[in-house]
């Protein structure tokens, strides 16, 4: 680091050690999942930050990026973020704060670069203006805001005034400097006694050089002579051609150039060795005076980066402040047993950015009610009322009010989703073989305290694979992890487990059939969906209507077979789901494959592959496979 | 001149050197072919060498923080060489020297930075299961380190941070690699600095599409994790102390 700016590092502050225990944690896919950094497919700018980010200052929008980032677990710290905004919702005091927030310029930016020596011109005047909105800004902090909110307090108590930062930047800076400090003009005139004489030399020429120019006129007696000035010849005075015979001797020539001579004279010369000089000496005055305020800055840097980060903070609590008024969201409660209840959630990008009316939804998981099964047709709002959840909860555990009417929350420590992903052709991974990744993923790394989202796990792959897959993952996190766990599914087989299962409950998405076609509802219900509406879907896509009627009829047939079969009872094809006694079925017959097992492991241990010639292995696996089809 | 230009080169051979000549910064050789490519720039030559002639591109000094952004922002280095003497004054070439390198996760000038988003510098560290993992915004002098374990947290802190550049121990891998994690799929996790300062010796740099060619730049040194990762938590920890004395 030292390498690359060739220079002293004054403002890298402490080291700071996160620690992941400390923080909600989400996993990779689940942030691009959940889209909360960037929107996925064609809507990219729809994401989460984007709704959040109404910040008024820059470092602003980049603390709210670092909050969503790290969602945190603390109680206490999220309750007075919370605590914070609901001052600033009172008597929309956020609106007068915003707007002294609005004249703060990146004060963090600009001292870092005063720090490492490369702030422009600019960025003095940058903070100049900045710190002299900070009056305001206290102003817009009135007591009994503060008083309200003791996070405001420890914010407000971090904003300095910096008065003799102002003052020194106020006499040293110019009004309005160039962007670069190589021409000059950059240290404002009163700063600097000797600077200002250099000036004055180096600048005062005019009346001089008006009082030369009548002087030599009436001295030669050329009318059209002209004192001219570029940067390669220095100061010269230009005949016209046809009268530059009648110049004095002690004119030399400089140049020549069309219809005119172009010359000096010693007196000239002397005063422009006088004039550039000094103009040369007040450049080099200034990167000097320059050099020094950067140093009186780096002196003060401590207490400048933290205001800067109070500023940060609290214009990050200002837009958490307007989001929640602006789009209509409520206070989170966090208790500390288990729970997660949500009346009309919503989700907030979906009700931002989508064409229709939202539909706000309930949702409610505790300690003994931990897994809702969710079915209903394809569009029907499944992935969205998941979504909603982590979203809610995210936004909870960030400090920010949330998007529901009523949100009560228990400890989180992680969370998961499986939601459908596009086939990983980068990595060379099939979408199933990311979705069993995810889902192992899950499987070993969820607890009783994590929130999880599977969203038509098995899909990838054929219906029977997918169907027992998802089945024994559903179980597993309602028996063994135990977490809260939405787990939306196109297999109604799953919907026995409310039954079979303790903490297990059906819910379904509503649509209702309209002539031939289908609305969403997109309301949550108890229970579970009693149809999917795969064929009306497809009818609303344009699927063309002799298809969709073949595939009426096809689906009339395979549903008499499937009832016909579960007529015929348990020892029927279909056995691993659906009657009780058929999910005695698999450890059943592992009992029965114990005998044949034992065997084979006893036989595979005599074995001494060492020991074997090529011909006994040969015999001694046909032996084996014997046995096995036993 | 190129002799200069070649000894200072030297000093700098895996970033593209920008040498100041005039109202130009100038790139020679390799690095003009590829400044070329990369920015759209008229690749020239200038005088012989070995009687072949030298592949010269330059942007003029005025615009050069636009190329510099872009660059950067194509996970490239540059080192930046000014003319230090006055060249009015001085016998034979004016002397240079390198004021600063631009790399994606170290740049500050407010041209170079996107507002409403941290541009991070971070380096890595695995060993066994566990990792370290370090980060710096030079452009506002945070600088953070958490230690976790497995593949999967450790994608999910790239994923969250995506920084500009990523230094990791050389001969480890890419260490989001069984995550799905790729390097240099875009703004953000990218180029591995192969610097010659301490802090990354063995830093290994990985762009999308240069992987195979930068594969010659590998030297395997399983002792460095063992060595190494202690160790940096020790010096980092002591620089920070050292920052705030």
């Amino acid at each position: 680091m030292r390498d690359t700016q060739k220079s002293a590092l004054p403002h890298i502050r402490a080291l700071r050690v996160e620690e992941r225990s400390e923080a909600l944690q989400i996993d990779a896919a689940t942030r691009r999942n959940l889209e909360l950094d960037r929107g996925q497919g064609s809507r990219e700018d729809a994401s989460l930050i984007a709704l959040l980010d109404v910040a008024a200052t820059s470092m602003g929008s980049r603390a709210l990026r670092r909050w969503l980032g790290r969602p945190i677990t603390d109680a206490a710290l999220l309750r007075g973020r919370y605590a914070a905004i609901g001052a600033l919702l009172d008597d929309l005091r956020y609106e007068p704060l915003r707007e002294a927030l609005r004249a703060i310029g990146d004060i963090e930016r600009i001292l870092a670069r005063v720090a490492l020596r490369t702030a422009r011109p600019r960025d003095l005047a940058g903070l100049r203006l900045s710190i002299a909105a900070l009056p305001a800004l206290r102003a817009a902090l009135t007591p009994d805001l503060l008083a309200a909110a003791p996070v405001l307090q420890t914010l407000a108590a971090g904003i300095a005034e910096h008065a003799d930062v102002l003052a020194l930047l106020g006499r040293a800076i110019a009004a309005e400097p160039p962007a670069v400090l190589r021409d000059g003009g950059v240290i404002a005139s009163g700063y600097d006694a000797e600077l200002d004489e250099l000036r004055r030399i180096a600048t005062h020429t005019d009346d001089y050089l008006l009082e030369l120019e009548a002087r030599e006129r009436e001295r030669t007696g050329i009318a059209s002579l002209k004192l001219g000035y570029n940067r390669v010849q220095g100061f010269f005075i230009e005949i016209a051609r046809s009268q530059a015979e009648r110049v004095p001797a002690d004119y030399l020539r400089r140049q020549t150039v069309r219809n005119a001579e172009r010359f000096i004279t010693p007196e000239l010369k002397s005063f422009e060795d006088r004039v550039l000089g000094a103009r040369e000496r007040a450049l080099a005055r200034e990167r000097e005076l320059y050099d020094g305020i950067l140093q009186q800055l780096i002196d003060r840097l401590a207490p400048l980066q933290r205001t800067a980060e109070s500023i940060a903070e609290l214009d990050a609590l200002a837009a958490l402040a307007e989001r929640a008024r602006m789009l209509r969201w409520s206070e989170p409660e966090l208790v500390t047993e288990p729970r997660l209840s949500i009346v009309a959630g919503r989700h907030p990008v979906v009700e931002r950015y989508g064409s229709e009316p939202f539909v706000p939804n309930d949702l409610e998981l505790d300690a003994r009610e931990r897994m809702l099964i969710i079915t209903g047709p394809n569009m029907g709002g499944k992935s969205t009322y998941m979504r909603q959840l982590a979203l809610i909860a995210i936004l909870a555990h960030i400090g920010s009010w949330v998007p529901a009417g009523r949100a009560v929350l228990g400890p989180l420590d992680r969370i998961f989703t499986r939601i459908g992903a596009a086939d990983d052709l980068a990595g060379g991974r099939s979408t199933f073989m990311v979705e069993m990744t995810e889902t192992a993923n899950i499987l070993h790394n969820a607890t009783e305290r994590s929130l999880v989202l599977m969203d038509e796990v098995g899909r990838g792959t054929s219906t029977y694979d997918g169907l027992a897959l998802a089945w024994a993952a559903a179980r597993h996190l309602a028996t063994r992890v135990r977490a809260f766990t939405l787990f939306a599914t196109h297999y109604f087989e799953l919907t026995t487990l409310a039954a079979e299962l303790e903490g297990v409950r059906n819910v379904h998405l509503d649509a209702a059939e309209h002539g031939d076609g289908v609305v969403f509802l997109h309301a949550v219900k108890p229970g579970p969906a009693n149809r999917s509406y795969g064929l009306a879907v497809a009818q609303l896509a344009g699927v063309p209507r002799e298809v969709i009627d073949a595939a009426r009829r096809r689906l009339e047939m395979l549903e008499a077979q499937r009832d016909a079969i579960a007529a015929a009872g348990p020892q029927a094809e279909l056995p691993l789901f659906g009657a009780p006694a058929a999910r005695e079925m698999a450890p059943r017959a592992e009992h029965a494959a114990d005998g044949i097992g034992e065997r084979l492991r006893r036989e595979l241990e005599a074995l001494d592959p060492d020991q074997l010639t090529p011909r006994a292995a040969l015999e001694a696996l046909y032996r084996l496979r014997d046995l096995s089809r036993r | 001149m190129m002799q200069q230009y070649l000894r200072i080169k030297a000093e700098h051979a895996d970033v593209l050197l920008f040498y100041r000549m005039g109202d130009f910064y100038e790139l020679f050789y390799d690095d003009a072919r590829r400044a070329a490519q990369l920015l759209g720039i008229t690749l020239t030559q200038r005088g012989q060498s070995a009687g072949e002639p030298i592949p010269m591109a330059g942007v003029p000094v005025q615009s050069v923080d636009g190329y510099l952004a872009r660059l950067a922002r194509l996970g490239e280095s540059v080192a930046i060489c000014e003319q230090i003497g006055d060249p009015a004054r001085s016998k034979g070439p004016v002397e240079r020297r390198v004021i600063r390198i631009v790399t994606p996760g170290t740049v500050t000038d407010a041209a170079l930075l996107d507002e409403r988003r941290e541009t991070l510098l971070a380096a890595v560290a695995v060993e066994g299961a566990r990792f370290g993992l370090a980060w710096l915004e030079l452009s506002a002098g945070r600088f953070t380190m958490l230690e976790g374990e497995g593949a999967v947290a450790l994608a999910a802190e790239l994923e969250r941070l995506r920084p500009a550049e990523l230094l990791w121990p050389e001969g480890a891998g890419w260490p989001g690699a069984q995550s799905g994690v790729e390097p240099g799929t875009e703004r953000g996790v990218t180029a591995g600095r192969n610097g010659r300062a301490p802090a990354s010796a063995v830093a290994l740099r990985a762009r999308l599409g240069l992987a195979a060619a930068d594969r010659s730049a590998r030297h395997a040194r399983p002792a460095w994790l063992r060595r190494r990762w202690p160790a940096a938590g020790d010096r980092r920890s002591r620089r920070a102390a050292a920052v705030r004395a």
